[in-house]
């Protein structure tokens, strides 16, 4: 088994934060985040009519899985509208942990740094365990650090898009850069070795969601994924060797049959 | 005094009579009193403590949110 991990400093039994959105049915959803092993999965608010039942019906499901909830901002463009939104996720999910969304870009779903830090410091200031979704840019990263985030959420790649760690060697300078943050990638994850190369950079957990939700057996995958952030973590903790430029034999060669020297 | 409220709520353009509170509004749209719900009004968040005494004003734009899946 890897080391342990926290948030907010509750210790957590998986490094593997999964989603709750985009699955062909609640009964797959649920079944998916249990073959994950995932202790901490994200949730959203919608508006809600009069009458409409959705939100009790997911508000019930969701606390059958003895989970921890991470509720979300999507959807926020602006620090007003994040801040305004974290106030009724901690209400209604009685939770003060917030991952802070503030989308810049429609194309791209890329975070508004400025909107980002607005919206963290005054999170913080409130009280809010926030987990900003950010890009790999290392000085917005430490203005959050700066704000009091202790955990930060770099994108690997746009949501949804399942194209992996599109910059990996930024994420690893962020890992050197901020070795008593929290780490986690959130966002563009495709397959497990994504994952599990984002794990061996020394990123503490991940965060997905499509990835499960719309592969062709959300359950397998999530079981597939779990396997693959515990691997990478173990990997990590193992130390890898360095890459070298030319071939090392594996064998010793010395004494082996017909042996001389050069 | 008849005074009526125009509101909007989740978008959508709510005529009430006055006066009115967050509170009320939610009974009269017939709201679970014991719903997971949020609400804010002109952006601006609500605790569920001060529905009751929050007042509503002709124009204010009322927002009420509910658990929903997310990643």
């Amino acid at each position: 088994m890897s080391s342990a991990f926290s948030i907010g400093g509750e210790e957590l039994a998986s490094r593997l934060l999964v989603g709750t959105a985009r699955y062909p049915s609640p009964e797959v959803m649920r079944r998916a985040i249990r073959a994950a092993g995932a202790s901490v999965v994200t949730v959203g608010l919608r508006r809600q009519a009069p009458g409409e039942r959705a939100g009790e019906d997911f508000w019930r499901l969701i606390r059958s899985l003895g989970v921890r909830l991470l509720p979300n901002t999507a959807g926020c463009r602006t620090a007003r509208e994040a801040i305004t939104t974290a106030h009724m996720a901690r209400e209604i999910f009685d939770t003060r942990w917030i991952k802070l969304e503030v989308i810049g870009d429609d194309y791209t779903l890329q975070p508004d740094p400025f909107g980002l830090v607005e919206a963290a410091r005054a999170l913080v200031d409130d009280g809010f365990e926030v987990l900003p979704y950010t890009t790999e840019d290392l000085v917005l990263a430490q203005r959050l650090v700066d704000c009091g985030c202790r955990v930060l959420m770099p994108w690997g790649a746009p949501i949804g898009s399942g194209q992996g760690l599109l910059n990996p060697r930024a994420l690893a300078a962020l890992r050197h850069r901020l070795p008593d943050v929290t780490l986690i990638v959130d966002a563009g994850i495709g397959r497990p070795s994504h994952a599990a190369e984002a794990m061996e950079l020394g990123f503490d957990a991940v965060l997905l969601n499509t990835a499960v939700a719309e592969a062709g057996d959300p359950e397998r995958m999530a079981a597939a994924f779990a396997r693959a952030v515990e691997a990478g973590r173990l990997a990590y903790e193992a130390r890898p060797i360095p890459e070298r430029d030319l071939a090392q034999a594996s064998t010793p060669l010395i004494d082996t049959p017909f042996w001389h020297q050069h | 005094m008849n005074e009526v409220l125009h509101l909007t709520v989740n978008g959508e353009p709510t005529r009430v009579p006055g006066p009115a509170s967050v509170a009320s509004l939610l009974r009269r749209l017939a709201y679970d009193p014991a719903g997971h719900l949020a609400v804010a009004v002109n952006k601006t968040f609500v605790p569920r403590a001060q529905h009751q005494h929050h007042p509503l004003r002709d124009g204010d734009e009322i927002d009420v949110v509910a658990p929903m899946q997310g990643g």
